[in-house]
């Protein structure tokens, strides 16, 4: 039901079938899941593919950093470029799009539920760009645009947000879309009746809507919330028919969803498949982000989940599946080699596969450590000894695709052994009798915590340390513990992978407020050095009060280089969503957060 | 026989009781609050939420009283609703239950022809080339993992030669590679005892007596020596059903198919306890069903087990 859980899921699959996929918004140890096969699965060690299997291919040469764009979304494939890899804004490329036909999407899990307003579950985003419109929406680069509203103001106090709304809008049961729908919507979010886990937290300090005719509404807020457009436009957001949700009632709607999107639904079979059809009136299509306007292309598009990663690239290759989604790096050179598919990289958003640093127990207390850590570590080996190149080394703390992302990070914590070493003799830390470094008679042993499996990122940590002389000492622990680990501050270094649509995501991972029991800042900043932690907590604030774009990358670069020159953070791996399409297949295009994909253009050739 | 029955029915009793407490349980023996638990890695979990949802699960009650909800409502069949999809338990299991029945019954029959055919071949060509690929063979059912073998068949039968689906359900198409992976270890394991089963009975004096008779040698080996062999073999089957059901989550996930092995280590993985519980019980009353049908069956084929449960 949760995020986390989800993860989980995965850990237990890839410990009894090998294989990873990604995550949506929570992916926290995902590293220990896409790992994750190390204590569990010895038995499958003859399968000999382990998703941390250690089968070095080429690199890719779309798989250094520099070639990411700083940017939002970036694309990048091994394979020659398929039209369906062509930025939203530049497309259509090739011949007219063909008509008709049946798609079907391999996916490793079905949604918990389809109400968009309950469920952290990536699932329900997948499916939900089929079903729903959000009130605006995000070009592949981060550009909020109109979507079911036609325009907006924002108050000067930043308080209130009046959205003009199209008149041209059905909901999939026929009723009409307007502001009234707008006001049941998000006061539907925020009712603790509907007992939302993400939207209610998202939607930040929501105070109320105010109908002012049938196309006008305006939001209003308690205090500032710049993420607040941004928020909108996902699909926890999504607009929902007000008539089927009364209908069907909070217990139903979710296995009958009624929205206004692009595709209607037709039927969902446990565990099997959902099925959607062509929603023929849709002529409200944001033309920025699609390449076409009225009816989706297809005659009918299938959801298939299809969990284990093997029998999803079985189910492409035998042609059961014109996609699937998150293939296993190690499979990707094999499935590029057949030259019949399309396989695309999709950059993840938010916060990489990265170490937490505990700053206020030794020896991470010392910022000579830290900075040691993150210079002596050789990210390139890492990524492609266990990851097949299919990751790119991460040198901060956002993903390079996310929004706001500070490119200096890169140069400050790059590869140096040689610096590394000088930096630790230079604070005293020397290598002693015992072969390992201390400082004071005190050895540098570094704890090192893991969640949910036992992970090879831990291990090449470790393995990676010993240049130093570091000794690194892995602890692997549950799932609910990391949270007690972090806050008690067991750990020096505690592995986090936390995906996210917005920088806010390092609100939740690096500010003070987030420092407390059960909560997700593990840094100890607050005891280390409190004016750092309230210089990084006013940028943090900073970035989430105000809605203007510049002024969230100006706060947002200010944290990232906080976090980076102070070696608050120790990032390993950017991830990707991974895809296989039918050579055939045009149109394909992700969503904004480059992991759910937007199935409106696609077409069969 | 009636008596038999209600004494085996009666002894069903006790266990299933104590399933019950074991899964009404389970919750409780995890360390923590389960609704902390269950909303612990969402960010957005506030005290409300966490208050709201002890509420829906009843966990502000004695722990005597929380039993008897729960077992008052699963005797009519009623487990609650699910935490993740918000549906009723009983609703989401009788979906996807069908299709594990089908997988089961389906990979225990190709199991039973498979095994018997292989074992009875063995044992009347004992010694020869005949007998010695039926070991193999058998052996390798036993040994060869289920999801290993699953993807070796999807090679061979989907990706090569196209004869068969990878995914989904529906047709006997859909049903044939998923019930051979699954069955693969029950046909080792039944062609192994029948194998030795029919050989110790192939050596006993009736059996020489029905030959000396004249009877043709199929007449012998099928009608005196094959009925006689099959009682160890249908206890087996019975322990082997549970095995199936257990091999039946790994099948069901390779091969896309819905079911509630699928559904159980989800609902575990999700911390979705009501959902936990339903399958779980479930689980257990199929099997404990099995299992007395199994006996029933053994009482049946074999008379000295009914008379002697009559006379006591």
């Amino acid at each position: 039901m949760n995020r986390s859980s989800e993860q989980q899921y995965e850990a237990w699959l890839n410990a009894h079938l090998r294989g990873q996929q990604g995550d949506r918004r929570a992916f926290l140890q995902r590293i220990a899941l896409l790992a994750g096969v190390g204590t569990v699965s010895a038995a499958l060690a003859a399968c000999g593919e382990s998703a941390g299997g250690s089968t070095p291919t080429a690199p890719t040469p779309a798989a250094s950093p520099a070639a990411v764009p700083t940017a939002a979304a970036s694309v990048s494939t091994a394979a020659p470029a398929p039209a369906a890899s062509a930025p939203a804004t530049t497309a259509p490329v090739g011949p007219m799009p063909k008509k008709g036909g049946t798609f079907t999407m391999g996916e490793y899990d079905e949604p918990d539920t389809m109400d968009p307003h309950r469920t952290p579950s990536r699932h329900m985003w997948i499916v939900g760009w089929s079903l729903y419109d959000p009130l605006v929406i995000s070009t592949d680069k981060g550009e909020i645009l109109p979507n079911l509203a036609k325009s907006w103001e924002i108050s000067a106090d930043g308080l209130t947000y009046t959205f003009k709304l199209r008149d041209d809008v059905k909901f999939h049961d026929g009723t009409k879309f307007d502001a009234k729908a707008v006001k049941y919507n998000y006061d539907r979010i925020v009712d603790p009746k509907t007992g939302s886990l993400l939207s209610n937290d998202d939607i930040g300090p929501y105070d109320s809507s105010t109908v002012i005719d049938d196309t006008t509404v305006a939001i209003k807020m308690k205090r500032p919330y710049g993420p607040l457009l941004r928020m909108l436009s996902l699909q926890e957001f999504a607009i929902i028919s007000p008539t089927a949700a009364e209908k069907f009632g909070l217990e139903k709607f979710g296995r009958n969803p009624v929205g206004t999107g692009p595709f209607k639904f037709v039927e969902w079979v446990a565990q099997d498949h959902l099925t959607v059809a062509p929603n023929p009136d849709y002529i409200w299509a944001q033309t920025k982000v699609y390449s076409h306007s009225g009816a989706p292309y297809l005659d009918k598009l299938i959801y298939r989940f299809v969990p284990d990663a093997q029998a999803r690239i079985a189910a492409l290759e035998s042609g059961e599946c014109d996609a699937i989604l998150s293939i296993p790096q190690t499979e990707v050179a094999r499935l590029e080699g057949t030259g019949k598919f399309q396989v695309l990289k999709f950059n993840a958003l938010g916060h990489p596969t990265a170490f937490i640093m505990n700053t206020n127990k030794a020896p991470t207390n010392d910022i000579a450590v830290r900075k040691a850590l993150n210079m002596g570590l050789k990210r390139a080996q890492i990524t492609s000894t266990l990851f097949a190149n299919q990751n790119t080394p991460a040198y901060g703390p956002l993903s390079p695709a996310s929004f706001g992302y500070w490119k200096g990070c890169e140069e400050i914590n790059k590869y140096d052994l040689a610096a590394a070493q000088k930096t630790l003799d230079d604070a005293g830390w020397k290598v002693g009798t015992s072969g390992s470094r201390e400082k004071d008679g005190k050895k540098a042993t570094i704890e090192l915590y893991v969640f949910g499996a036992n992970s090879p990122v831990a291990e090449a940590v470790q393995a990676a340390m010993k240049d130093l002389k570091m000794d690194v000492k892995i602890t692997a622990g549950p799932f609910t513990d990391q949270k007690a680990v972090g806050f008690d501050g067991r750990h020096n270094l505690s592995l986090v992978t936390f995906g996210a649509p917005d920088p806010r995501i390092l609100r939740l991972l690096y500010h003070s407020d987030n420092f407390r029991n059960n909560g997700w800042n593990w840094t100890h900043l607050k005891e280390a050095d409190p004016a750092l932690q309230k210089q990084l907590d006013d940028f943090l604030d900073a970035g989430d009060t105000t809605a203007d774009p510049a002024k969230r990358v100006e706060a947002y670069t200010a944290a990232q280089k906080i976090l980076v020159d102070n070696a608050i953070v120790l990032p390993v791996k950017n991830d990707f969503q991974i895809v296989g399409l039918k050579k055939s297949v045009q149109g394909w295009k992700m969503d904004d957060q480059n992991y759910h994909p937007r199935p409106y253009d696609i077409s069969l050739g | 026989m009636f008596r038999y029955l209600r004494a085996r029915l009666l002894r069903a009793v006790p266990v299933l009781f104590g399933v019950s407490v074991l899964v009404f349980s389970m919750l409780h023996f995890l360390p923590g609050d389960p609704a902390t638990l269950i909303l612990g890695e969402s960010t957005a979990a506030s005290a409300d939420a966490v208050d709201r949802l002890r509420e829906q699960l009843g966990l502000n009650a004695p722990l005597y009283v929380q039993y008897w909800r729960f077992i008052s409502r699963a005797v009519r069949g009623d487990f609650g609703t699910s935490v993740s999809t918000h549906q009723p338990v009983t609703q989401m299991i009788l979906d996807v239950l069908p299709s594990t029945f089908q997988l089961t019954f389906a990979a225990m029959f190709t199991a039973i022809v498979l095994g018997l055919t292989l074992g009875s071949l063995a044992a009347v060509k004992q010694n020869t080339w005949v007998d010695s690929l039926s070991i193999l063979l058998a052996s390798l059912g036993v040994s060869m993992p289920i999801f290993w073998f699953g993807l070796i068949l999807i090679y061979l039968f989907s990706i090569q030669l196209g004869w068969f689906p990878v995914t989904g359900q529906g047709g006997l198409n859909h049903l044939v590679l998923p019930s051979i992976a699954l069955g693969a270890g029950a046909t080792g394991i039944i062609a192994r005892l029948v194998r030795s089963s029919l050989l110790e009975v192939l050596r006993q004096e009736y059996i020489q007596t029905a030959r000396a008779k004249g009877l043709r040698d199929r007449t012998v080996v099928l009608r005196h020596g094959l009925r006689n062999a099959l009682i160890p073999v249908v206890t087996i089957i019975g322990l082997q059903f549970g095995a199936l059901l257990g091999g039946a989550v790994i099948t069901e996930t390779v091969f896309s198919r819905q079911g509630i092995g699928r559904l159980a280590v989800n609902a575990i993985l999700r911390k979705d306890f009501p959902l936990v519980q339903g399958t779980v019980m479930l689980t257990a009353v199929t099997y404990v069903a099995v299992n007395l049908v199994v006996d029933l069956s053994y009482a049946l084929l074999d008379p000295r087990i009914r008379y002697g449960n009559e006379k006591g």
